[in-house]
């Protein structure tokens, strides 16, 4: 049960982080490069499909952790598969859309992939510090 | 008389055809030669996922915390996906090379070029997929240590896409700023 709550905090975190990033890159893009409401569009759409896709990559990994090592390299393989295509999907109506800005749509697709690293890479100053620590100090 | 070199043969063959279905035929292959990237993630995610069942039966106490693991290296083992529909869809419905000026046969080139480079996302799909199995694999076997071996794994899947970013910048200098026409 500990792990659970655990794993629903991750979520929750990393929700407020993507809505923080594209926060601020909205904010950038109104206010230095004078983007309309494409734009915003397209960002809001593209973080909503990533969020998307994140669900379903926790409930496809959920599933086939509970199968045999085999069976699960093939069942997150095609789930992935289908994943891909529903981005591919996304990334046509914006292109085709004149409503949708397709690099908008694009920054809210990546968005999680970078506040995932940016939470879990950059949030100790020890790990840095530990990697350009000499042995002999210790 | 007729040239016998079987590749002046076939360069003469394509000239013959229009400016414009040259260009778009080769953006056709060029967009098929980008969407291969989309094996790299597929064996990248399947490889862990078939970690993390190991992990999951070798050590079911711990089973939850190696699922997370693997969700979040797992979520960024995508990315070169995404970069490679991205150029694929863009060559197919939002061509910039259709109304270039100059040689025909440089900005076709090019567009079998753009498609081309993209198949490095291969490499950092994979790469971070083995990443993230490996890391799965640990924390199920050392829950104690899941915040170091996170953070060490992320730190790797980080430097691995960064192949698959010059592949992008390759790709969309050759689609968007083209510096081989000006060349000419």
């Amino acid at each position: 049960m500990v792990g659970d709550t655990k794993a629903i905090n991750v979520q929750v975190q990393l929700l407020k982080g993507v809505i923080i990033f594209n926060g601020i890159v909205a904010l950038f893009a109104v206010l230095l490069f004078k983007l309309g409401a494409p734009f915003l569009i397209g960002l809001t759409f593209g973080t909503l499909i990533a969020l998307l896709n994140f669900r379903l990559l926790h409930i496809t990994l959920n599933k086939a952790v509970q199968m045999p090592p085999g069976k699960a390299q093939v069942y997150a393989s095609s789930q992935y598969f289908i994943r891909y295509l529903l981005t591919g999907v996304v990334v046509f109506v914006a292109i085709r859309n004149p409503n949708l800005n397709v690099i908008g749509t694009i920054i809210g697709l990546i968005s999680i992939k970078l506040v995932i690293i940016k939470q879990n890479l950059l949030n100790s100053r020890e790990f840095f510090k530990n990697i350009f620590r000499r042995r002999e100090e210790e | 008389m007729q040239n016998t070199n079987f590749i002046m043969q076939f360069l003469e063959w394509l000239m013959s055809f229009d400016r414009r279905a040259l260009i778009l035929s080769a953006s056709a292959i060029g967009a098929g030669f980008a969407m291969i990237a989309g094996i790299g993630p597929g064996i990248g995610q399947g490889y862990a996922a078939g970690k993390g069942a190991e992990a999951v039966s070798y050590n079911p106490k711990s089973g939850k915390q190696a699922t997370m693991v693997m969700l979040l290296g797992a979520a960024v083992a995508e990315t070169s996906g995404i970069l490679a529909l991205v150029v694929a869809l863009i060559m197919l419905f939002a061509n910039p090379l259709v109304n270039l000026t100059g040689s025909a046969i440089v900005v076709a080139a090019s567009a079998i070029g753009a498609g081309l480079s993209m198949i490095a996302g291969i490499g950092p799909g994979v790469g971070q997929g083995y990443a993230a199995g490996k890391g799965t694999e640990m924390v199920g076997k050392r829950p104690k240590h899941q915040s170091a071996i996170v953070r060490t794994m992320f730190l790797g899947q980080a430097v691995a896409q960064t192949t698959g970013i010059y592949a992008l910048i390759i790709s969309l200098v050759l689609l968007f700023a083209n510096p081989l026409i000006r060349l000419l």
